[in-house]
């Protein structure tokens, strides 16, 4: 585990390439919580041992909301608050459980599909979060400005694409191809759906909305 | 009809003010129930906008009902697992049991792709494509979707959410039937009707459900159109039409009120008020009627009373109580009446009485003797007429004034009226004319009547200290024997009364000869004017001798009709109508001049005779007598000495006064009078004292009798004497013997005529008598 870590160390200090992704959306906003994957043409190698990643429960809210992982990822859900948690999801790429629980349960949640796995808490219904299970170790998540900044690539042809939540059309349809050799820049406005998302309950604190 | 009605005044005023009454009050109802319908409407609007309120947030409570029962469905872990994990019995039982749970008529799962999963109300349709895409557009678009939707007839109210873990994995609706029972729940709340009806793209409404009839459903769904908040007036109905939120169809709701709820309270209420005015109404006829007949009843009774004084009756007064007014009119009334009755009375005294005797007048005496007749006729019984006439009443009138001949009448009348039965009536026609009118009493029973009249006024009568002697003449006819109608029997009673009067008989019954004669009477005297003309009047002349002496003295010239065809008319035959028709004057000139003539003619032949002309007491009222006289006189050159005019006694009498006066001029021109029938008249030796008269005829009545009878003897004795006395000389008429004659010399009486002399004889037989005698007397005295 911890030499896959290093191995990709490595490999990232060995190639210099470094990809800015700017996602806006239709009225030309910025586009947070989008993940941003380079898929190379020649497949990357495999990290020994892909690096654990939590996903937090604060005030009855998944954080981050969105959390791109590499396949076969272990992420842990720690619970900050001071209820119980009961954390589930039903998506193809992982289903799984964890029943009312406080604190960080014992075992993390191995994440070995890629596609994307929506999470929720049974108990608290507003409750929502996306966990990217990426195939490709070159992905980033777009911050408040829009811009995923992926660094460490290696030179060479990729496919990228962009994800979120809302995205209104397949996410194939963002695929786009690029020769990378030492920076390159790209940009996306996506078509996005309103949320769906229940009313947060109204003794919670927060900014609860749809 | 109702003109007659409307002639009465009572009507009148009930009618007035009915109608008044009746408009006011029907325009007031009218104008109630407008409002009333207005209230209803507006009440009616108020309900059904109250009614769409209550509507909506019932919808919207089913609404929430269901989001809360499909939300709570779609987050339940045990269900969510089941979507994610495709575990299509689980899904369905708990579908169910959540659906159980609320009365949901219809459940179903859509997934993301919008195909069906499942769908209570049809287990085959699974994996076909979900029939109403617009819901689900609606639900991605707002989170979820509620609205009613069509299925087959049938409309459901829907909710649509996301099944979410925790983002949507599939939709999940629950459904409640939209019919008769959720029509029933509205109807519960709201007090309204209401009527569910839906459609399809181009189909008809159809109801869904309702709390109204089928029929009226079936009106309302003609009336609907588009599905727009509408109001419907379907006669007593009003509705509003409120739009559902529908999807892939339209539905509405038809809140319906019907007019009659909305008017009963007001119905009730005019009902009372229809009550109120029909018994006011009913108040203003009897109240009019009363106030009416205050007016009306004392005109009925004014209107009674002058019908009555109409018909003569002013005896009853009007007897009114009322307002003062009425009572005031009332006694107008009654003065009037009788003050109308006292002139009336006064004015048929005046017209039927009369004012000196206060007897019934001719007016009134004929009037009852028609009556009587009619009476007379249909009883068959009699009536009797009595003409009274006083005899010589002129004389008392003339001799001692109309004041005494008034209370000689009034004292006549006095005791006729004391005579007669009440039931008969006394009148006086006129002058010194009385009539008596006998109810059922036949002529022999009147004629005894008469007789006692006659007797009764035998009887002095006592006036101013004068005693005086009346005597009446009366004339009797009779219904039904002398005539059928009252003219008649008053002709027949005047002829009877003259006949009486120139018999002297007191009284006379009709008889039919009575009036022949009076006929003929007539036609006499219409025959007379022609005699003067035609020469048919002569004279003849009859002597007057010195009874002493033998001598011819003169001779009185009498009148002679010789008539064609009737022969010689005695003059009492035609003298008495010609005095009553004035005609006597023209005779009596011709008959003077006549003399005149004569006496001319023989005093030229050396035979001077004084010739005496009988003139009447009409003569005397003749002023140009004297003229007369004076004109033939002179004409014929005859000395006035040798004319000597007579007049009878009773001629004098009959006009006293007149009579001195002519005599007086008469003598003034020197022609002599004598006073002609002395003895029959009644005459006051005071007024013979004032005539200038000449000469005293002695009545052939008691010369008639004079040897015989000694009381003639001393009355002639005495009459002579008297005469003498006064210086007259005294002449015997109708000496018709030796005896008589010898009888009168012895008495001292002057002079004769008479059959023992001569009987009248024409002017050449008396020349002849008169040349015989002569020479006769000659003959004896030489």
């Amino acid at each position: 585990m911890i030499r896959v870590l290093i191995l990709f160390a490595l490999v990232r200090a060995a190639a210099a390439a470094e990809l800015e992704a700017v996602v806006k959306n239709e009225r030309g906003e910025p586009v947070a919580e989008a993940v941003v994957v380079a898929v190379p043409d020649v497949p990357a190698p495999k990290p020994a041992r892909a690096k654990p990643e939590q996903v937090e429960q604060i005030d009855q809210e998944f954080v981050p909301r969105v959390k791109a992982v590499l396949v076969g990822s272990a992420v842990s859900f720690p619970n900050r608050d001071g209820v119980r948690h009961h954390v589930y999801s039903f998506s193809a790429a992982k289903r799984f459980d964890l029943p009312l629980y406080v604190g960080t349960p014992a075992n993390p949640v191995i994440f070995d599909s890629p596609g994307v796995v929506t999470i929720g808490c049974n108990i608290h219904d507003w409750m929502v979060g996306y966990i990217y299970v990426a195939e490709s170790p070159y992905y980033a998540t777009t911050d408040a400005k829009g811009i995923a900044r992926l660094s460490g690539l290696p030179g060479g042809a990729y496919t990228v694409r962009a994800w979120h939540p809302q995205l209104a059309s397949p996410e194939a349809t963002t695929r786009r191809r690029m020769e990378l050799a030492e920076a390159g820049r790209l940009e996306w406005v996506l078509a996005l759906k309103p949320e769906v998302r229940v009313r947060r309950a109204p003794t919670s604190r927060g900014s609860g909305r749809y | 009809m109702i003109v007659r009605l409307l002639q009465s005044l009572q009507s009148r005023i009930v009618i007035f003010f009915l109608v008044l009454l009746a408009l006011v009050q029907g325009v007031a109802l009218a104008l109630l129930q407008k409002a009333n319908e207005r209230n209803a409407r507006q009440h009616i609007r108020q309900e059904l906008a109250v009614g769409e309120r209550i509507f909506r947030r019932l919808s919207e409570q089913n609404a929430g009902r269901l989001t809360q029962a499909v939300e709570i469905l779609a987050l339940d872990f045990a269900f969510r697992q089941a979507v994610a994990t495709h575990d299509l019995p689980t899904i369905q039982s708990v579908l169910l049991n959540h659906g159980a749970r609320i009365q949901a008529d219809r459940m179903a799962l859509i997934a993301l792709d919008r195909r069906l999963i499942t769908d209570s109300l049809d287990p085959q349709s699974a994996g076909r494509a979900f029939a109403l895409p617009q819901l689900v557009e609606a639900a991605e678009r707002d989170g979820r979707a509620t609205g009613i939707v069509m299925h087959g007839t049938r409309a459901y109210q829907v909710v649509l959410v996301p099944v979410l873990a925790p983002t949507p994995i599939a939709w999940a609706m629950f459904g409640l039937l939209v019919d008769d029972r959720l029509a029933k729940d509205v109807r519960t709340v709201s007090a309204l009707d209401v009527a569910f009806f839906g459609r399809t793209a181009g189909e008809p409404w159809t109801p869904l459900g309702a709390t109204v009839s089928a029929s009226l459903q079936d009106r309302f769904a003609h009336a609907l159109e588009a599905p727009q908040r509408t109001v419907l007036e379907l006669d007593e109905n009003h509705a509003l039409v409120i739009p559902l939120t529908a999807y892939q169809a339209d539905v509405v709701a038809v809140l319906s009120s019907s007019m009659e709820e909305a008017m009963a309270p007001f119905q009730q209420l005019g009902t009372l008020l229809v009550v109120l005015v029909a018994g006011s109404l009913a108040a203003c006829v009897v109240g009019s009627i009363f106030i009416a007949r205050g007016v009306t009843r004392p005109l009925s009774a004014l209107g009674e009373m002058t019908r009555r004084m109409e018909q003569g009756d002013y005896a009853q007064p009007v007897e009114l109580t009322g307002p003062h007014e009425v009572s005031e009119l009332a006694h107008r009334f009654n003065l009037m009446r009788e003050a109308i009755a006292a002139r009336e009375a006064q004015v048929t005294r005046l017209a039927y009485r009369d004012p000196l005797s206060d007897l019934p007048n001719r007016t009134l005496f004929n009037d009852r003797l028609r009556v009587a007749i009619e009476v007379a006729k249909r009883s068959a019984t009699a009536v009797t007429v009595l003409l009274m006439d006083l005899d010589r009443f002129k004389n008392i009138n003339d001799a001692l004034g109309h004041h005494i001949g008034d209370l000689v009448l009034q004292q006549v009348a006095q005791r006729l009226t004391g005579l007669v039965r009440k039931s008969d009536t006394t009148a006086r026609l006129g002058g010194d004319e009385f009539a008596v009118l006998l109810n059922s009493a036949g002529v022999e029973e009147a004629h005894s009547v008469a007789q006692k009249i006659v007797a009764l006024l035998e009887q002095p009568i006592e006036v101013s200290q004068q005693t005086l002697d009346v005597s009446a003449s009366i004339g009797v006819a009779g219904f039904p024997a002398h005539g059928e109608d009252a003219d008649t029997l008053m002709r027949h009673a005047d002829a009877a009364m003259y006949a009486a009067k120139r018999a002297n008989i007191g009284v006379a019954v009709y008889d039919p000869h009575m009036h022949e004669r009076r006929e003929e009477e007539l036609s006499l005297l219409s025959e007379l004017r022609q005699a003067i003309d035609w020469g048919e009047l002569r004279l003849v002349y009859q002597p007057k001798v010195d009874l002493s002496r033998g001598e011819l003295m003169g001779v009185e010239a009498l009148v002679r009709w010789q008539h064609p065809t009737k022969g010689l008319v005695p003059p009492d035959r035609f003298i008495p109508f010609a005095e009553e028709t004035g005609f006597v004057r023209t005779i009596t000139s011709w008959v003077i001049d006549a003399a005149v003539k004569q006496a001319a003619a023989w005093r030229a032949a050396g035979r001077p005779l004084k010739v005496s002309v009988n003139i009447s007491v009409h003569d005397l009222q003749n002023p140009e007598l004297v003229e007369v006289l004076t004109a033939s006189l002179e004409r014929h050159r005859l000395p006035a000495s040798q004319l000597l005019l007579e007049i009878t006694e009773s001629g004098v009498m009959r006009d006293a006064a007149r009579a001195i006066e002519m005599l007086k001029r008469v003598d003034e021109v020197g022609v002599g009078c004598a006073i002609d029938d002395f003895g029959t008249g009644y005459s006051s030796l005071a007024y013979i004292k004032q005539l200038k008269v000449d000469e005293l005829k002695i009545d052939r009545s008691f010369i008639r009798t004079l040897v015989s009878d000694p009381k003639d003897r001393a009355i002639v004795l005495s009459t002579i004497d008297l005469a003498h006395n006064l210086g007259l000389v005294v002449v015997a008429e109708g000496v018709e013997d030796g005896a008589s004659a010898q009888l009168l010399r012895e008495l001292g009486c002057d002079q004769m005529q008479g059959y023992h002399v001569s009987q009248p004889l024409d002017a050449a037989a008396f020349e002849t008598w008169a040349a015989a005698r002569a020479a006769g007397r000659r003959s004896s005295i030489s």
